[in-house]
């Protein structure tokens, strides 16, 4: 028989089902009852609609992939049949998603899932009755199946275009938050508004047949007419080259600057969070990417900068010290530098997941400490330290977002800077050396003690300065705000984005920091999309969303090599150093 | 002007046992000094030792799990408080019930029954779709990568459960056989206290008969041995890891349940006893399973008497906050001077 | 005085004694092959002269200085370098990058010198470029051309060639190579025997290689040492230690005559 005859239905089923459990699972965990207030497009579809329609779409996109047998070629797009088994994926779906509703109407389920109330249970039966909502679950997921994997039948870029048009529609809707508010700042002062894209709380009739069809459109000429222009700029001296990419930086930093003036302070004020982000994420991208120390208790450098600028200058603390920010800033930063060393003496032995314990343990150490009764007087207690004094620089007080903004700008720029320099030095071979294989690093006489104590020190140091200015932000510090999550949230964001890569952790931080400050339905989600984004990329690409091009040849050469005799235990003893016995 | 070593380790061990010294001093005079207040009387000593001990035997347990996977594949299952916190959480509505309908009271062992039976499947569940979905492909990767994907299933699970549940404390329902103290030895403990300890000691027990005389504990061993060698005997590596999953899941569960009766159930509630748990494997020697158990116990009765013994003496003001800097400062104490524990290999080598 | 110099040198590991009472020497510009059946010691010769392990009891000189007690960076900075039997470069880093890691020992740059990368920065970088691709070019046509790729993209070959440029690279004047014959094929073999007779003519190196294949260590060394049980039981010229009865028996257990 035909093997792929076969196992097309099976997959269909696979599909569908997993598709059908995701609807589910978005249901019962809370996720679409909140999303139903979130519109999609005006009056046309919202975000809990949405769901559904996204997993019977993913189901049958997933499914039309055309398939070989081994040894076969893999075609490059698929037979019309496809389509009908997308459509099978998305029956399977809707059917699954029925039994939930069927389950739910008739048993009560809200005393322990407490999100499957009857109003979910109506709304997501669109106000039918169980048997029209039969219809529509299977007839809707069929379609929506068939829908999904109909771009596979044409050819790769147009299909491309198509996920890419669906793809940027959806992200231009999700980011009205942001978008809209820049837009209407901008286009106002050409006497113009922003109602022909957005409205109603997400994208209009007409602005998402825009975007779709500009998005896809641009995508499909880009590709096309786009080879040429990259091969142009490959044949291009290595000077001109630099030329334009730094101009390019130049306009982009040049645009960063201007950004207050047409955003609200709202805006300037989540651009702040994400600049700090990046400033901890390049600090620990010093420590885990450069160096390879996995550090899961970075927060803590984060909680010495904010305390000692606290110590230093809050107008209420009982020690009274108020020094100004010309002394506190550099002591601050010599803590920091201090207490990085003090960490990474004693780790220096340790292999990656033990290090990683170790430095979580430090951190909520330390958390604990600085939250308890008995370390009130120092640090405050569970109150914190209020009245921390904004800088005064240039003339300005840095108490508001847009100014605090451009103070975060520049110094994301001068630690980028000090990242990038770090990485092309002498310094920054000897850690990926390190990295890479200590003991011959050793033999090259890198010193591991010096270099893993640097590295430390390095991270605390920027971690510091993230600290001082969050002390700022805020006017005061909370031991709460110190917690894991935000160690776990930095070491997320450099892997989203890659890490060892500067633009990488830029992204990351943007994607990780600032969209869920700007999407409000995520909030309560956030913690669980993380999570999954993290499982999900270290399943399918652990090198993360821009990766340096080492990172990703590193990982993808690590994984094919089998754990050699000297990799077997980690953080046992009795391993011999170099390979065999001769 | 630098000086040879005959021994490059020699200075490491020298600060070593300096540090040693110094904590057993600290531990020796801050133990007097609360013990010459007289704040607690023996009796109240005793009773916080046989608390600790059940504590303890709950770490046991969760630390069993954490210690049999990494022996099996040398990762840190840093979900495995979520495991256990799935089958405690969830065998809670299923208590409630039990209590609304009068069931609970009126037949407490079978309702016991199925409470831990339900938590250790939920529990059991969790744990093997997660080796399933989350680490099964990447079990050649560098180290880092599956210590992120079990953070992110950790974080993943405990939102998830959030999400379903909801994000309230739950105590379980009053349990009449339960409730109340009992005198054994002269100590007087809580019932559901001396329920844990005797649960737990069983399960353990089983445990270890069934890892040193069944089948499939010879080949979970075998696997960790060397798992090309244990696939070429005709060992199914997949299944055996697949059981590995799921007895530590099974543990976890009951760990879960006997969590709920004695203290509350929440989302939340796996991630501090994850750590310790941990905590307590690694002291025990990682890998091991009678160091699990032991470092458990240890562990249990550190954190019960340690805050009050070592720090009332020098007027720490709620010495209990500090409870978990305890049990932090063991795990780090441990993994640097003697990641091997305390029935492992001796210190680490530098790799 | 030999430039490299051991006496009684000895390594236990618990029950085993895997380098029992070694001595030997190597003088400059000489190139000794040291051979012996697996488990003979060689591998951890070479760990200890190069600080991995420390020796039990013994004394190993270079240049007059004693090696006991340093530590493999150390060992490195007197100017002995090594290879490893399984290729150990590092993947992730171009050909270029990892002979300038070779470099490391003989500069100074530290996090300052990174971020404000003054003149004397800047002329150290330069150095170490120029003399890392000195070091690549010393293998002709091979590395030098491909020295922005990512090591871990070369051949097999190319990668052993680049192990010992990253040795060269240390400015080294004892190179110990592992088995670097492994897993070449005839013709490389003859490439690898002349590239060795090149660096100590072209480049003054002394040379210790340990190696199973026997043409090659005839056609190269200027001395054999061959060892067994962790023992020294020959010392001298290829002639010399292949019709040695003890050589013989260790080898194949039996009394044989010679065949290679």
């Amino acid at each position: 028989m035909d093997r792929k005859s076969i196992s097309l239905p099976r997959l269909a089923v696979k599909f569908g089902l997993i598709a059908g459990f995701a609807i589910i699972y978005c249901a019962a965990v809370g996720m679409t009852s909140r999303f139903f207030s979130r519109t999609v497009i005006n009056e046309v579809l919202n975000l809990g609609d949405f769901l559904f329609i996204a997993f019977c779409l993913i189901a049958g996109y997933a499914l039309g992939k055309p398939r070989a047998l081994p040894g076969d070629a893999v075609p490059d797009r698929a037979q019309p049949t496809a389509v009908a088994y997308g459509a099978m994926a998305g029956a399977v779906a809707g059917l699954t998603a029925w039994l939930f509703l069927f389950i739910a109407s008739n048993v009560e389920l809200r005393s322990v899932l407490i999100s499957v109330t009857t109003s979910l249970v109506e709304r997501m039966s669109y106000g039918g009755s169980l048997g029209s909502a039969l219809l529509f679950y299977v007839v809707g997921g069929a379609f929506l199946g068939a829908l999904g994997a109909a771009p596979w039948l044409l050819e790769q870029r147009k299909r491309t275009a198509l996920v890419v048009a669906f793809a940027m529609t959806v992200v231009i809707s999700l980011s009205e938050p942001l978008l809209r508010p820049i837009l209407t700042t901008v286009l106002l002062k050409v006497r113009l508004t922003t109602s022909w894209l957005y409205f109603g709380g997400g994208l209009s009739r007409v602005g998402a047949i825009i975007v779709f069809l500009a998005s896809g459109l641009i995508y499909y000429f880009w590709k096309t007419r786009g080879e040429e222009v990259q091969s142009r700029f490959g044949d291009m001296p290595d000077q001109q080259r630099q030329i334009i990419k730094i101009g390019a930086l130049v306009l982009l930093v040049a645009f960063l600057l201007y950004l207050p003036a047409i955003l609200t302070s709202f805006l300037a004020e989540v651009l702040g969070t994400v600049g700090l982000y990046v400033i901890l994420g390049l600090g620990l991208n010093i420590v885990i990417g450069y160096a390879g120390l996995l550090d899961l208790g970075y927060v803590a450098f984060l909680a010495v900068g904010s305390y000692s600028t606290a110590l230093m200058l809050s107008t209420r603390h009982p020690w009274g010290l108020e020094w100004s920010y010309l002394l506190a800033v550099p002591i601050t930063i010599l803590i920091a530098i201090v207490i990085g060393i003090m960490i990474g003496a004693p780790v220096l032995r340790l292999r990656g997941d033990y290090l990683a314990i170790v430095t979580l343990g430090f951190g909520e150490i330390a958390r604990i400490v600085v939250l308890s009764d008995w370390a009130r007087p120092i640090f405050g207690g569970a109150q914190g330290i209020l009245g921390i004094r904004a800088p005064e620089l240039l003339g300005t007080t840095l108490r508001e977002p847009e100014k605090l903004y451009y103070a975060i700008v520049i110094c994301v720029l001068i630690v980028a800077f000090i990242s990038v320099r770090l990485s092309k030095s002498r310094v920054g071979r000897a850690w990926n050396a390190m990295r890479e294989d200590e003991q011959v690093a050793e033999a090259m006489g890198i010193s591991i003690i010096g270099y893993k104590l640097l590295a430390f020190a390095t991270g605390a140091a920027i971690g510091s300065i993230s600290g001082i200015f969050f002390a700022i932000k805020l006017g005061s510090v909370f031991a709460s705000s110190f917690n894991i999550i935000v160690s776990i949230n930095v070491l997320a964001l450099i892997i989203l984005g890659g890490m060892g890569s500067i633009p990488g952790v830029i992204a990351g931080a943007f994607v990780l920091v600032g969209l869920p400050d700007l999407l409000r339905e995520f909030a309560d989600f956030r913690l669980l999309i993380y999570g999954a984004i993290l499982v999900a990329l270290m399943l399918f690409k652990p090198e993360g969303l821009i990766p340096s091009r080492r990172r990703k040849l590193e990982l993808e050469a690590a994984s094919e090599e089998e754990d050699t005799q000297y990799d077997k235990r980690a953080g046992e003893g009795g391993t011999e150093p170099v390979v065999t016995t001769t | 002007m630098r000086f040879a070593l005959p021994e490059r380790l020699s200075l490491q061990k020298i600060i070593q046992l300096i540090l040693a010294i110094v904590l057993v001093i600290i531990v020796l005079v801050s133990s007097s000094k609360t013990l010459d207040t007289g704040r607690f009387t023996g009796a109240q000593w005793r009773s916080l030792v046989v608390n600790g001990i059940a504590l303890g035997s709950l770490y046991a347990l969760i630390a069993m799990g954490y210690t049999l996977v990494y022996g099996i594949l040398f990762i840190i299952n840093f979900a495995h408080g979520e495991v256990f916190m799935a089958g405690g959480f969830t065998a809670f509505f299923l208590a409630r019930t039990l209590n609304n309908a009068g069931f609970l009271n009126e037949n407490p062992l079978v309702s016991l029954i199925l409470l831990f039976a339900v938590g250790m499947l939920v529990s059991m569940l969790i744990a093997v779709t997660l080796e399933r979905v989350a680490y099964r492909r990447l079990r050649g990767a560098p180290r880092l990568v599956p210590l992120i994907t079990a953070v992110g299933a950790s974080l993943f699970l405990q939102n998830t459960f959030r999400g379903l549940y909801g994000a309230q404390v739950r105590s379980y329902p009053e349990i009449e056989m339960l409730s109340g103290r009992v005198n054994i030895l002269g100590a007087d403990i809580p019932k559901v206290s001396l329920l844990t300890i005797v649960l737990a000691a069983v399960l353990m027990g089983a445990l270890f008969t069934f890892i040193t005389k069944t089948r499939t504990g010879r080949a979970m061993r075998a696997v960790g041995e060397d798992k090309e060698i244990a696939s070429l005997m005709g060992i199914d590596v997949d299944r055996t890891i697949v059981n590995t999953f799921a007895i530590g899941g099974l543990l976890a569960g009951a760990a879960g349940v006997l969590w709920g009766l004695i203290f509350q159930v929440s989302f939340f509630m796996g991630f501090f006893p994850g750590i310790k748990a941990f905590t307590a494997a690694v002291l025990g020697g990682i890998g091991n399973v009678v160091g699990a158990g032991l470092g458990g116990l240890l562990l249990g009765v550190l954190e019960s008497v340690a805050p009050n013994l070592l720090l009332i003496g020098w007027d720490v003001p709620s010495p209990n906050q500090l409870t978990d800097v305890i049990a932090f400062s063991v795990l780090v104490f441990v993994l640097i001077f003697k990641p091997g524990g305390i029935l492992g290999s001796d210190e680490a080598e530098k790799v | 005085m030999s430039l490299l110099e051991v006496k009684g040198l000895t390594k236990r590991f618990g029950g085993l004694t895997a380098v029992d009472s070694v001595d030997f020497h190597v003088d400059q510009g000489e190139i000794v092959g040291v051979i012996g059946p697996n488990g003979a010691g060689k591998t951890t010769l070479f760990n200890i002269v190069t600080g991995f392990y420390d020796p039990d009891e013994g004394e190993m000189r270079f240049d007059g200085k004693s090696l006991v007690g340093l530590k493999p960076n150390q060992v490195t900075n007197m100017g002995i370098a090594r290879t490893f039997q399984a290729i150990r470069l590092f993947p992730a880093m171009t050909v270029l990058e990892n002979a300038m890691v070779g470099q490391h020992c003989r500069t100074r740059a530290g996090l300052i010198g990174a971020i404000f990368r003054g003149p004397r920065t800047r002329a150290e970088e330069r150095k170490i470029e120029e003399r890392a691709r000195d070091a690549l070019g010393f293998f002709g046509n091979r590395l030098l051309p491909r020295a922005d790729e990512l090591s871990s993209s070369l051949s097999y070959a190319d990668r052993r060639r680049l192990e010992i440029a990253r040795a060269m690279a240390t400015e080294a004047k004892l190179l110990l190579l592992d088995e670097p014959a492994a897993g070449m094929n005839p013709q490389e073999k003859e490439g690898l025997v002349r590239l060795i007779g090149r660096l100590r003519d072209e480049r003054n190196y002394a040379i210790v290689l340990i190696e199973h294949d026997m043409p090659v260590v005839k056609n190269v060394s200027d001395r054999v040492v061959a060892l067994d049980y962790g023992k020294k039981i020959a010392d001298g010229t290829y002639a010399e230690v292949a019709s040695n009865e003890r050589v013989i028996e260790a080898y194949l257990g039996a009394r044989h005559e010679e065949s290679a």
